[in-house]
């Protein structure tokens, strides 16, 4: 059974088929939660509006859609909105030493999980990372959801609702730009 | 194809959302021009970059149980219209199934009156006056108000009366 006709049973009643989906889809929802904002706590938390919107929002779903597709959609509205929110709400404590600590606690709570890991390699994440944070909008979601979550350009135009031009025209942009930032860790001779 | 075009292309080649036939075009080109073969090179090495080195995060162990548990929460906090709507939306059957019981007696009475007086329209004066007797005793079934002279309580009637007249006299 597909993901379409698993939700569809939902929408009748059962709601077993609800957990079912939650299971497939939960570790990439938070994964793409998490590359948007940048904090274990708050991408869980985000997962969970998520999907509690989707069972709360089940009768809005079309089966002729993707479930895939739809899910995205909704996980996209919700982190750039709670970006934009973060945005405000860090340009106003920045300067606020208390934050600055906050912040130097975070850093080893994100690395922890990883303890084996060399230093260079934490390194090279964090600089990859770092480039990808300094796309444009619109183009780091198009990395993150082309190179991360793997959807082809036509599910992309459906969950940002643009056309497939606007996406390669996106994703351009965004390797160029990458590619100049990340040059030095660029294998050339690799195909 | 030139290299101008093709380096447009490229990206899209690499995410393999090329069609076929595109696709050999561009694979003909990168074999005689170094390049833009150096410059698809560099793409595909990029995007191995990005994908081996992402950072993933795991859900807690309790991600499922938290939903579930705000789920229950949510179920049972709803709000009274919404308990309102879910009752009326219960009711709407019976309620619609009376109403067209009810509306379609009302019209099929209605649709006899106006059939029955176009007929009469139609009749001349004494077969409509026998039409009008023949309904209003089908109708108020005025045949059973007396018996028939020759029937047994026609009969018991008529000596019941007769007895009567002569104890009077």
């Amino acid at each position: 059974m597909d993901d379409a006709e698993l939700f569809l049973k939902f929408k009748r009643g059962d709601k077993s088929t609800f957990c079912q989906l939650v299971e497939k889809y939960q570790y990439a929802v938070i994964n793409t939660c998490y590359r948007f904002l940048r904090n274990r706590d708050e991408a869980e938390e985000a997962a969970q509006e998520v999907f509690l919107k989707v069972y709360l929002s089940a009768n809005s779903y079309q089966p002729r859609a993707k479930f895939s597709t739809w899910l995205f959609k909704i996980v996209m509205n919700l982190c750039l909105n709670k970006l934009r929110d973060k945005k405000k709400y860090s340009s106003l404590k920045i300067d606020n030493p208390f934050y600055k600590n906050q912040i130097e606690n975070d850093i080893p709570a994100l690395t922890e999980s990883q303890p084996d890991k060399s230093y260079e390699h934490k390194e090279l994440k964090r600089i990859i990372k770092d480039a990808i944070d300094s796309l444009p909008e619109n183009q780091r979601v198009a990395i993150m959801l082309n190179k991360y979550e793997g959807f082809s350009y036509q599910d992309m135009a459906k969950i940002l609702d643009c056309s497939v031009s606007s996406i390669q025209s996106r994703l351009f942009r965004a390797k160029e730009s990458l590619k100049k930032k990340l040059e030095p860790y660029i294998k050339k001779d690799a195909i | 194809m030139k290299c101008q075009k093709i380096k447009k292309r490229l990206s899209v080649f690499v995410d393999g959302e090329v069609k076929e036939k595109e696709k050999n075009k561009i694979q003909a080109h990168l074999s005689t021009c170094t390049y833009c073969a150096q410059e698809a090179k560099t793409l595909f090495s990029l995007q191995a970059l990005l994908v081996e080195e992402k950072e993933t995060i795991k859900p807690s162990p309790y991600f499922i149980n938290k939903l579930e548990q705000r789920i229950a929460q949510l179920e049972t906090k709803k709000s009274p219209l919404r308990k309102l709507l879910e009752s009326i939306n219960r009711a709407l059957v019976p309620a619609t199934i009376t109403s067209v019981l009810v509306i379609g007696t009302l019209f099929g009475n209605k649709l006899g009156e106006v059939f029955y007086s176009r007929i009469s329209k139609l009749l001349n004066p004494g077969e409509s006056a026998s039409i009008q007797e023949t309904v209003d005793q089908s109708l108020y079934l005025n045949s059973l108000d007396d018996f028939p002279s020759e029937s047994l309580g026609g009969v018991y009637i008529a000596l019941i009366t007769e007895n009567q007249s002569s104890q009077s006299r």
